[in-house]
């Protein structure tokens, strides 16, 4: 192996047969794909055929690291878990802030594979080469604290709960107190009888050039500290500090997306958490920014919720009681759901049973019987078995299509799209479904940062294509996403409602047939600007040539890479698409802007793209060098 | 003047002394003047650091006049500590510059 930064080698675990093997990853595989989700891709895209499922015993899970994990980066340790999805049926990429990835390639690897079933419930454990497979019986059942507290204690760890042990399908992976939250990965882990791995090891990961890659590094602290998002408000409110400004723009998701706007608002707001509830903040390791706020359940410090939480099981709804929230986020955590999807789930049987659709006991605003709807969503007990299998079935099974708030079946986040139409167009172009980061983010340009006009349909898909793939290279390189914020100019931030902002708000929009080109042509962009240090770093990390441009190229690849294989998979052309709660209703009635403009954006974003309705063409393909 | 609830959101709303209330002013140049009297000794506010919101609405302008009331909404990413003094750059030199350009 050429390249430092890496282990230098992929594991594959057959639960099946119990054993194991070393995977061949080459140089021209990590020059493709850098590591993290596109190199999971890359292996899953080796491996499919028409029609796999979730539980064919062959799907596999595939946890990758990055390059620059391990290697001193600042918020730079995350890891993510690529499957086949059972909420969605195609291929879900999770990201997660837990240490198991750091472990694992302290053990020696870079990615590990899991394919097979168990015939009965197994524990994984990864010591540098020595792998074993351990009777898992006596965890079975366990939430996810107690059942971490009985695995090797410095291990990275990743484990699910009684939600993935009976396969609800938003059940999530956990790694210390971070999830793999989105898609349904811990079903998968369910099905195949995988309670927990760890891993463990003592091989140092060696880097390419020490002093450049430390200077790299303190810089990179430096701005992040001195960024006000990374540095002050993240640290300060949390996620939840997007509360009020979402509130503000109309983009806070209200009574199952009915509204944008919730009168109750500061009740649940950041800084409602911060003067009243916080205990302390935290983050993941290595990471500087230190977003996670602690609070406390029953006398516990426990990891309290993030905004898609607050967002979701309060303004949508109609909860303003933010004690109920804390509880439920804990709750949720501990049985191992995604809180989200459980939140999404939530709110469409509350407007079902309100509409006379579905007779339940969920109604808005009503929250003395929410816990025990958890439990028995995650026990499938009851109506929690019919909540287990997520929005889109449930309107398969009852009607009301138009108010499934879901794209390709997984729940939208928090960010109600009719208050920025170039985030909708995300969620409908997400490769894994109603996810706000694969989506690329826009929501931040659009009211959450800068104030570019979040009804406009131009410029919107080139910005958004470019931060698609943008986002892919940087999770890809192992690096926290909210990094990217300090490429949003800190006076911008600091004066909203300066000359220099608006010049900005403006200017971005204007420059979307720039971005389209650098889109189309990534080799435009190959330069290296002091203000994005993720080149250095894998640089400086790996001995890896690499600029913005080629940055932009691997996320290019990764995209599409993902959007075959989903095609592969059985995702038919026109999927992307949203519920026409959104596309057809005005949010303010009376004002046509407040819908998200979907088709007019689609044209230009396939055109960019090289798509056809949602298909990579052949030209495209072959110019990746996927055909 | 008008009777307005003014509350504070953003870093700004957890750093200020004055976060939620009932105020008099007569425009929004007006709360800020009021702001940064009950925040002496942190770091100023100023119009275009913040965002306005008056019953929902955007402002555009620290000129908008206020009525009876009214609910604003001001929404700041200042984070309230006074800002030390920049210390005087000593001019680089052509060496040093270079030796930074080398270290990235």
């Amino acid at each position: 192996m050429a390249y430092k930064g890496y282990a230098g080698k992929v594991l594959k675990v057959d639960l099946s047969t119990k054993t194991y093997e070393d995977f061949p990853w080459t140089d021209e595989d990590r020059e493709r794909t850098l590591g993290g989700k596109i190199m999971a891709a890359d292996i899953f895209y080796r491996h499919i055929r028409p029609g796999m499922k979730a539980y064919d015993e062959d799907n596999w899970l595939v946890a990758t690291t990055g390059p620059i994990s391990g290697c001193g980066c600042p918020s730079a340790s995350r890891f993510n878990i690529s499957t086949i999805s059972p909420l969605t049926g195609i291929i879900t990429s999770s990201n997660c802030g837990g240490n198991f990835g750091l472990s694992l390639k302290k053990a020696g690897y870079d990615a590990l594979i899991i394919t097979g079933k168990s015939d009965k419930p197994v524990h994984v454990q990864i010591n540098d080469d020595k792998v074993e497979f351990k009777d898992a019986s006596e965890l079975w059942g366990l939430h996810m604290t107690p059942v971490q507290e009985k695995l090797p204690p410095k291990a990275g760890k990743m484990v699910i709960g009684p939600a993935g042990e009976n396969k609800v399908l938003y059940a999530c992976v956990f790694s210390g107190e971070r999830a793999a939250g989105r898609g349904g990965v811990g079903a998968v882990f369910g099905d195949k009888n995988l309670k927990a791995v760890t891993a463990d090891g003592s091989k140092p990961v060696e880097v390419h050039n020490k002093e450049k890659l430390r200077e790299t590094n303190r810089k990179w602290v430096k701005q992040l500290r001195s960024h006000p998002l990374t540095g002050s408000q993240l640290p300060r409110l949390g996620t939840a500090g997007l509360v009020a400004p979402m509130q503000a723009r109309r983009i806070l998701a209200t009574k199952n997306f009915a509204q944008g706007r919730f009168d109750d608002f500061e009740k649940i707001s950041g800084e409602e958490l911060t003067k009243n509830h916080l205990v302390k903040n935290s983050g993941c390791t290595t990471c500087v920014i230190q977003c996670t706020r602690r609070v406390k359940v029953d006398d516990k410090v426990v990891k309290g919720p993030e905004l898609e939480t607050l967002g979701l099981l309060g303004p949508n709804l109609l909860n303003s009681d933010m004690e109920s929230i804390i509880r439920w986020n804990y709750e949720l955590d501990e049985l191992g759901m995604d809180t989200i999807s459980v939140a999404g789930v939530l709110a469409f049987a509350m407007e079902l049973n309100e509409k006379g659709i579905w007779k339940n006991p969920l109604e808005f605003g009503k929250i003395d019987n929410i816990s025990e709807i958890f439990d028995d969503i995650a026990h499938r007990r009851g109506i929690g078995d019919i909540l287990a299998d997520g929005t889109k079935r449930m309107s398969q099974r009852f009607g009301g299509e138009d108010f499934a708030i879901q794209a390709k079946g997984m729940e939208l986040s928090a960010y109600e799209p009719r208050g920025a139409v170039g985030q909708g167009l995300g969620y409908a172009t997400s490769n894994r479904g109603g996810c706000h980061l694969n989506a690329g983010y826009l929501v931040v340009l659009e009211g959450l940062g800068l104030n570019i006009d979040p009804y406009t349909a131009f410029g919107k898909a080139a910005i958004n294509i470019f931060f698609q793939n943008f986002m892919e290279a940087i999770s890809a390189a192992g690096s926290c996403l909210f990094t990217s914020y300090t490429i949003i100019p800190s006076p911008a931030l600091k004066n909203p409602s300066g000359l220099f902002a608006k010049v900005v708000n403006v200017g971005f929009v204007a420059l979307g047939p720039v971005i389209g080109l650098m889109n189309r042509f990534p080799a435009i962009a190959s330069l290296n600007l002091p203000i994005i240090l993720y080149p250095y770093a894998i640089k400086h990390a790996t001995g890896m040539k690499m600029n913005i441009g080629k940055m932009m190229k691997v996320g290019e690849y990764g995209y599409n890479l993902e959007r075959y294989s989903n095609i592969i998979l059985g995702q038919e052309a026109g999927a992307d698409i949203l519920p026409s709660r959104l596309t057809d209703e005005e949010q303010i009635p009376g004002n046509k802007k407040t819908k998200v403009p979907l088709d007019k954006m689609l044209k230009s974003y396939y055109r960019i793209r090289g798509w056809e309705n949602g298909v990579p063409k052949k030209s495209k393909l072959k110019k990746l060098g996927l055909i | 003047m008008a009777k307005i609830f003014l509350k504070c959101f953003g870093v700004f709303g957890i750093s200020s002394n004055f976060d939620k209330g009932l105020v008099e002013a007569k425009n929004i140049a007006d709360l800020i003047d009021f702001l940064n009297e009950c925040n002496r000794g942190k770091e100023k506010i100023s119009f275009v650091k913040t965002m306005v919101y008056i019953n929902g609405d955007h402002c555009n302008s620290k000129n908008t006049s206020l009525k009876d009331g009214d609910e604003v909404w001001l929404l700041s990413t200042t984070d309230g500590e006074p800002k030390p003094k920049p210390k005087s750059k000593k001019k680089k030199t052509a060496k040093a510059k270079k030796d930074d350009k080398k270290t990235v």
